[in-house]
């Protein structure tokens, strides 16, 4: 039984290595609105968006730049509302430190809820006006 | 693990064993990694069963026939969860491959050690009182 226990805490110590080595941040700075569009910048650490409202101009292409920090993976996902019935954008799930952009189409004026879909406690209200 | 104790089935039981407490121990480090409440709930659940699985006590043998179904119990529901309220991305994929192989290597060694479905109905006919086992098999 001792060599199951060694066998078995070096395959965890080799998957908690694997997941926990991100890949290095890409430049932010790189990413730019699309044409007529705005770009709105998000991040994530210690399990926490760094912004619990968003504003964007309704009607107008968006890119979200998201900034995960952490090695633990996460993902922006925008919904009409809190219910999730209707996903607008659901973002890339990635660990970081890394950043990715997410294309976000024309939105009508209103109130809509965004969140990390691993982590829920994550959201946030993302207002178009 | 009683009914097949030598030669070449001894060898397969340990290495069954070994392969439930590994993949078990593989998808417990992963829910870690996630960070979260509910995720790191999972993770040490997944660590103490593995434990359970291979602790050399008195207490845990007796009653490790229990450990396996509440392992394979827990990982069903932990696949279940996943695919009603779980977030689809390819780490997700992996651990679920990884959980449908633990089940499978869990029903094998229930079924070793009890020498069939008709054992496995006998041994968890136990957990029923006596006066309501009329409708179970005979242990």
């Amino acid at each position: 039984m001792p060599r199951l226990f060694g066998a078995a805490a070096l395959l965890v110590a080799l998957v908690i290595s694997g997941c926990s080595a991100g890949n290095p941040p890409a430049s932010t700075a790189a990413l730019t609105a699309p044409p007529g569009g705005v770009l709105v910048r998000i991040s994530a650490d210690r399990l926490e968006f760094d912004t619990s409202q968003l504003t964007v101009p309704a009607g107008k292409p968006i890119l979200i730049a998201f900034e995960n920090k952490e090695s633990a993976p996460h993902n922006v996902a925008v919904y009409t509302d809190s219910t999730l019935a209707q996903p607008i954008s659901i973002g890339e799930v990635f660990s970081g430190p890394d950043t990715k952009a997410q294309q976000l189409g024309p939105l009508a004026a209103g109130s809509y809820f965004f969140r990390c879909d691993l982590h829920p406690n994550m959201k946030g209200t993302l207002v178009a006006q | 693990m009683s009914s097949v104790t030598s030669g070449n089935g001894r060898v397969i039981d340990i290495a069954i064993r070994i392969g439930i407490v590994v993949l078990t121990l593989t998808t417990a480090a992963i829910h870690l990694s996630l960070g979260g409440l509910l995720f790191t709930m999972n993770a040490v659940g997944y660590a103490a069963l593995a434990v359970a699985m291979v602790a050399p006590l008195a207490l845990a043998e007796r009653v490790r026939w229990l450990t396996r179904f509440a392992l394979l119990g827990f990982t069903l529901a932990t696949i279940i969860g996943w695919v009603l309220i779980g977030p689809r991305f390819p780490l997700a994929y992996t651990t679920k491959f990884i959980e449908v192989g633990l089940v499978a290597l869990l029903i094998v060694e229930i079924l070793r050690a009890h020498g069939g479905p008709v054992g496995v109905l006998r041994q968890l006919a136990t957990l029923i009182p006596a006066r309501f086992r009329w409708f179970a098999p005979s242990a």
